[in-house]
């Protein structure tokens, strides 16, 4: 924690200086310089403890894994800072240190709160990067980008807070059993880009200022693969998961035509390899796992600075436009060269050594259609390089040949301290592995290991020349998994409306059954008489319906997840039953969603008191009448209004159960929008520099929405927990 | 995998997945909306 409590000091100092080109730009290189050596000198075996709130917390712990992985993170924080000394931007200076910085704080801390608290500036500061591109199209991404992360922010603080119920502790270890295994999972997988969860990493890397890619490209995949070889290591579906990302991946890379859309997907896939290696969890897994987010990094960053270099210079990314860049720019080509010999696995480069550990892991791990999987996904990233290199920068183009010439010093330097270092690994793997985790002693070269990768070098170079017209790139926008989420989310005015109908059909039975009757009964003879009538002739339909409802008593918690689940999609988010606190017509998300909880609270009473009484008195299987006689009699009543308050107060009374809670909550939602954010904007200057302009956008309306995204986990959990039996 | 020549064999193959997925999965998913769901 200490080195990303470095970087955010940075920031701060480069908001300071922000005015002083000079200082400000000595700032971003002296920090990461700084750290870089810090970290080198820094042993393993340090736990930095602190209790806060009386929750021990380790803010700083090392050990082998944590060190690898800060001695690369750190490297590419400076020579980042160097490429981008020509950046006139210096908010992306400052968010830039502090993403770092957040990823950090994540790499060292020892226990979870510390992770969750690095995890979301992690977060909010690679948002703010998309936001320093100012086009529309960018505060869109953005916004998408920050829902997608708080959710799975979410995700991993409620797989860590039932994994503290289950174990007692927040260090960090593993979690890879039962629901918080799951949550821990989902959450990391989010910011690992699972292929489903993985659709904001193709649409934000290509939207952020060139500058702030480079730094995306790097920490935010990476930060969530160290954190899958801390909690879910050896979990098979961890494995699978790799793989399915490798080869997803990579085939929709290969249609891309977009530059640094390109890589983006090939990060999804070089990341899928590093996935897994880590779900095989054997000690080579782990070694490849993390030996191959070292060496990505370091190819994926050149990468990235080298279509950087050809859109400083061209004002182009796309390979349709580029290319003619080999004799103007004969640098950055040998640059883009390594980094694409690299990214391909091709002997003496560091990807080879890497991927020869993970596939050597599947293998011995008993996963052989892993490592098809992954082969697969490596002949992908070979044809994709060969196309990106030559149609990107080997290829004539008269045009660009015309306007190219070589970048400035500190961007080449920058590139060729990366390329040097990708080649070292390459050629001496054995000094970079003495630093992984476990002991690594297999050669990485011999006759065995070489066969492999040149064959597919001289297939695929042969292919690529006989069929370079098939792999032309084509400028299109091909179509991505959230318009499969758009399409489901068009189909939810509908599950509404089925849902809605299903409840109706449920209150009228209610109604008519139990209510109704209680009052003819006394009133209206006749009428009684008549539904008496209707309950006998329906005895056997009943029967019928009667089945699954002590069907679902029996299996309670189902039932509360049906409950759950029907709350959420048919509870109209009109009609406030709490008048709305902006004294307007609208009422605000925070009432929406207390209206939400408390219609729960009818629902699931309601629904309760029938299961219950239905069941208590074992009148399933019994006749209409025998129902309608015990239903209504003060002894049955009773009971079953304990009952449904029991239930009721437990999932809703403590938490919203009354309108005064949710005015307090909004409230407290609206003075924290109007003192903390108007107080930002309007007194504290440092805080309004910080935020500009976006904190006025905030303003309208997100920090509600954060207070209704964290409501929603915080529901999730009392819900999880009260099933558990862990809330009483 | 031991079975001799397999790789150049499933090179082969990969290279064909990989030709196959170019031409004819953008005619199915090429985005005509662009811009529109912004």
């Amino acid at each position: 924690m200490p080195y990303g409590l470095l970087f955010i000091l940075g920031s701060i100092l480069v908001l300071v200086f922000k005015d002083k080109p000079t200082i400000r730009k000595a700032i971003t290189l002296v920090v990461p310089a700084v750290s870089f050596i810090a970290v080198v000198l820094t042993p393993k075996g340090i736990d930095f403890k602190m209790t806060l709130m009386s929750l021990n917390l380790v803010v700083m712990h090392t050990d082998k894994l944590s060190l690898f992985v800060g001695y690369i993170f750190t490297f590419i924080a400076f020579t980042g800072a160097l490429y981008s000394l020509y950046n006139d931007d210096y908010r992306i200076s400052i968010y830039g240190m502090l993403y770092i910085g957040a990823s950090l704080g994540v790499v060292f801390a020892g226990d979870f709160i510390t992770v969750y608290l690095f995890w979301e500036l992690m977060a909010l500061a690679s948002t703010a990067l998309i936001w320093c591109n100012r086009s529309k199209k960018a505060y869109w991404t953005g916004i998408r980008y920050i829902i997608m992360h708080l959710m799975g922010g979410g995700l991993f603080l409620v797989g860590m807070v039932i994994n503290y119920v289950n174990t007692g502790s927040f260090l960090v270890g593993p979690v890879n059993q039962g629901l918080a295994g799951a949550f821990v999972f989902l959450g990391v997988g989010l910011n690992a880009a699972f292929i489903g969860l993985h659709s904001w990493l193709p649409e934000s890397y290509p939207t952020a200022p060139i500058w702030a890619s480079i730094l995306m490209s790097v920490y935010t995949t990476k930060t969530a693969v160290y954190m899958l070889v801390r909690t879910s290591a050896g979990m098979p579906a961890v494995a699978w998961m790799g793989a399915i990302m490798a080869v997803v991946a990579v085939s929709f890379a290969v249609m891309q035509s977009n530059g640094r859309k390109l890589l983006s997907y090939h990060i999804v896939s070089q990341v899928g390899y590093m996935v897994a290696a880590i779900g095989v969890g054997n000690e080579m897994g782990i070694n490849g796992g993390v030996l191959h987010l070292f060496n990505h990094i370091l190819y994926k960053s050149l990468l990235f600075m080298s279509i950087g270099a050809a859109l400083y210079v061209t004002g182009k990314e796309d390979l349709t436009e580029l290319g003619g860049l080999r004799k103007k720019m004969p640098f950055t080509t040998i640059f883009v060269i390594i980094a694409a010999f690299s990214i391909s696995g091709v002997p003496l480069f560091n990807g080879f050594t890497s991927k020869k550990l993970i596939f050597e892991a599947a293998a011995t791990g008993g996963m052989v259609p892993i490592e098809l999987l992954l082969e697969l996904a490596a002949v992908g990233t070979f044809i994709s390089f060969f196309k990106f290199v030559w149609f990107g920068f080997l290829r004539p183009n008269p045009e660009n040949e015309a306007i190219a010439k070589e970048v400035p010093v500190p961007m080449r330097v920058a590139m060729g301290m990366v390329a040097a270092l990708s080649i070292f690994v390459g050629l001496f793997p054995q000094i970079i592995a003495k630093l992984l985790p476990y002991v690594e002693e297999e050669p990485f070269y011999t006759v065995k290991t070489l066969q492999g990768p040149i064959q597919l070098l001289v297939v695929i170079t042969i292919a690529f020349i006989l069929f370079t017209k098939v792999f032309e790139p084509h400028k299109r926008t091909i179509m991505e998994f959230d318009r499969l989420y758009i399409g489901l989310g068009r189909l939810i005015p509908y599950v509404f409306r089925a849902s809605q109908k299903i409840d109706d059909a449920f209150n009228y039975v209610y109604h008519r059954i139990i209510y109704i009757p209680e009052l003819l009964s006394t009133v209206f003879d006749p009428v009684n008489n008549w539904l008496e009538r209707v309950l006998e002739s329906s005895e056997k339909l009943l029967d019928l319906a009667i089945k699954p409802i002590r069907y679902m008593n029996e299996n309670l918690n189902t039932f509360l997840l049906i409950g759950w689940v029907d709350f959420w999609l048919y509870t109209p988010l009109s009609e406030p039953k709490i008048s709305p606190y902006n004294g307007g017509n609208t009422p605000g998300l925070i009432t929406r969603m207390l209206n939400r909880i408390l219609k729960f609270g009818d629902t699931i009473g309601h629904r309760t008191s029938v299961t219950a009484a239905l069941v208590e008195k074992k009148v399933v299987n019994g006749t209409g009448e025998q129902l309608s006689k015990i239903l209504f009699s003060p002894d049955t009543v009773a009971p079953l209004m304990e009952f449904e308050h029991k239930v009721v107060d437990t999932l809703t009374g403590d938490f919203a159960a009354k309108a005064f809670y949710g005015n307090a909550i909004s409230n407290v939602a609206r003075l924290f929008d109007r003192i903390v954010i108007d107080g930002a904007i309007n007194g504290v200057a440092a805080i309004v520099f910080f935020f500009g302009e976006r904190a006025r956008r905030i303003q309208t309306g997100l920090v509600q929405n954060y207070a209704l995204i964290i409501i929603f986990i915080v529901s999730i959990l009392i819900f999880i927990l009260s099933i558990k039996g862990g809330y009483s | 995998m031991e079975i001799p020549g397999w790789q150049s064999v499933f090179t082969v193959l990969a290279i064909i997945y990989f030709a196959a997925i170019v031409t004819f999965v953008p005619k199915v998913l090429t985005d005509k909306s662009e811009g529109e769901h912004h």
